[in-house]
């Protein structure tokens, strides 16, 4: 059975149609990607799969549950985590506080007025774990707002992983990042499938990144599904190769 | 190459734990001397040409500001109704003095109870609207409150305010707790604003007080983490209203005297200005924006009637020139 499913799935804005027919299938543990040239409906299809919007039309299941009406809170309850396009997080409060919300939600703390030192210890611990596994340690202290972008979105990384997600949802997690930084970000890209077994659906532009990590590509055209395969099919596909690869590089 | 820039930014900072630790202890140093200020006042005051009520008076501003700001500085949710908790506390406390009891710790249990009630109850009609919208349920709410306080002529004694009661002594035992005087009841009222304080304090440290602060920096994101926004304004809507209400309850007590202003917008508006005063992110900010408030008022009433737009003038100037509050602008000199 498929983690998360999409039957038929369609979202009109006024005039608009961001998405049409849209089927899809993402099996338990895959590292899938979503391309498409800019307002093919790939965030779009995020705000579907994450109750943001609803479809037009269509269903989209969840470890075989419907997610219709159902609050992204909640979504976020049954183990969908999310990153945005433009990073989401506490700008104005320093890395080891956005780490400290997001951990203390994770353990379902938010309602506690004060906490026993036991617990404090394992929220501490918890923060830091992300921040080795982030290497954010360096950075600590320092006001989220005024890191560079590359560490946002790696604090952003940390925030979503705070919850153990059992699907994660990444909005195009190297844009904006230099080399180095995005190398970075693939590993742990990879290293979260691999070793964690996390189910990964993410949005990116850089296709060296794509071939590199993907399990397997799907591909959106004008809020329509142009194609899907392996990244060898991809590469060989002439609808898409018409469509984006040649249109774009 | 971005963060390599950065990273040779981060180096001509100080070490970071050596400031953190050093900003504990201006904090500690800070409060130490806010509460020295505060215990000695009834004795440093007259030097200055004050009197302990005019303490009294500030220490009751500053607590309902100080609850207002939890909801308004810490969790983002702007109220321009919170006089209406305020006002319910000074109204239960003076009829259930008035017509039910002479106890005066029951009259107040039953100021806060009214007043921290009503603030749960109708929080979460204001939490659903954001913005703008908040701010003008919250208004609605107050004036409604208002309304009655006024009509009501024979329970409230309509625009006249309710009198006919008077705070009494505690008895312990043998033991008397003299209300009627200005010095111990300054210290009761001492003893109220710090328990007040308490409550602030902690939860802002705790997993709740993180989770208000969030929702003032990045309700999507929060949302996005699984929790529901508007259950926990509420919380903060309800806990600000309780403190208020202690306040208002505090107040009635002080002045033997409650009126329908003590329920009007214009006072939930005082409470505002007091707070962007003195600093909203700041823990101390509502206590400096209210002495600043009843100095004030106290000194510019005796001379002119419109006093008010004076408070209105510094307000502006503050605004434009010290946009974090007085607090605010002065931890921000310093950390730099
Ligand atoms: N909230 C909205 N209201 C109206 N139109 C929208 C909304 N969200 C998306 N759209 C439209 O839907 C289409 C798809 O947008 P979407 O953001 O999903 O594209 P995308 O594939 O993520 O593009 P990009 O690569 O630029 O991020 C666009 O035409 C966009 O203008
Ligand atoms: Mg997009």
């Amino acid at each position: 059975m498929s983690l998360l499913s999409l039957k038929n799935v369609s979202r009109h804005f006024g005039a608009v149609t961001a998405l049409s027919g849209i089927s899809l299938e993402v099996p338990q543990g895959e590292l899938r990607a979503l391309i498409g040239p800019n307002g093919a409906g790939k965030t779009t299809l995020f705000n579907l799969i994450t109750g943001f919007f609803r479809p037009s039309e269509g269903e989209v299941r969840f470890s075989g549950h419907s997610v219709k009406d159902v609050s992204p809170e909640k979504l976020v309850q049954r183990g969908i985590i999310r990153t945005f396009q433009i990073t989401e997080i506490f700008l104005d409060l320093t890395v080891y506080q956005n780490l400290e919300i997001a951990v203390e939600t994770a353990k379902g703390l938010n309602l506690r007025p004060w906490l026993s030192r036991r617990r404090r210890r394992e929220v501490r611990d918890s923060i830091d774990e992300l921040m080795d596994t982030l290497r954010l340690g360096r950075l600590s202290n320092h006001l989220a707002g005024e890191l560079a972008h590359g560490d946002q979105r790696l604090v952003e990384m940390a925030i979503a992983l705070s919850h153990e997600p059992k699907l994660l949802l990444l909005d195009e997690p190297t844009a904006g990042m230099g080399d180095e930084e995005t190398q970075r970000m693939t590993e742990l890209i990879r290293h979260l499938h691999n070793q964690r077994g996390i189910t990964i659906l993410f949005i990116e532009h850089d296709m060296a990144i794509i071939f590199d990590v993907a399990d397997r590509i799907t591909v959106l055209d004008n809020g329509r599904l142009l194609a899907e395969g392996t990244p060898a099919e991809i590469a060989a596909n002439a609808d898409v190769q018409a469509a984006y690869l040649g249109g774009v590089k | 190459m971005k963060s390599a820039a950065s990273r040779h930014v981060d180096a001509a900072k100080p070490a970071d734990a050596m400031s953190s630790q050093k900003s504990t202890r201006r904090r500690v140093a800070a409060s130490a001397l806010v509460w020295a200020l505060l215990l000695t006042a009834p004795y440093w005051l007259p030097l200055t040409g004050g009197y302990t009520d005019l303490g009294s008076r500030v220490l009751v501003f500053s607590l309902a500001a100080l609850g207002l700001n939890l909801l308004l500085g810490f969790t983002g949710g702007l109220s321009f109704g919170h006089a209406a908790y305020f006002g319910l506390g000074a109204y239960g406390t003076g009829l259930m003095l008035k017509f039910v009891t002479h106890s005066t710790p029951l009259a107040l249990l039953a100021g806060v109870a009214l007043g921290g009630l009503g603030a749960t109850l109708f929080g979460p009609v204001t939490v659903r609207r954001r913005g703008i919208y908040f701010a003008m349920i919250t208004i609605a709410i107050g004036q409604m409150f208002y309304f009655v306080a006024v009509r009501w002529n024979s329970l409230t004694g309509g625009e006249d305010g309710l009198t006919g009661f008077e705070r009494t002594n505690i008895h312990f035992g043998h033991a008397i707790l003299n209300l009627h005087n200005s010095t111990i009841f300054y210290y009761f009222t001492l003893f109220f604003f710090a328990i007040g304080c308490a409550v602030v304090w902690s939860v802002l440290r705790s997993p709740l007080g993180h989770t208000f602060v969030a929702i003032r920096e990045n309700q999507k994101r929060l949302r996005f983490l699984g929790v529901s926004v508007g259950f926990y304004l509420w919380i903060a809507f309800a806990i600000s209203g309780f403190i208020a209400a202690l306040a208002g309850a505090l107040y009635a007590l002080l002045n033997n005297f409650t009126s329908p202003e003590d329920l009007n917008w214009v006072l939930s508006g005082d409470f505002v200005i007091i707070c962007v005063l003195g600093g909203m992110r700041t823990f101390w900010g509502p206590l400096v924006g209210s002495v600043i408030y009843v100095v004030v008022q106290d000194y510019l009433s005796s001379i002119t009637v419109n006093w008010m737009s004076f408070i209105g003038a510094i307000f502006v100037l503050a605004v434009l020139f010290f946009p974090w509050g007085l607090l605010g602008f002065f931890q921000r000199r310093i950390q730099k």
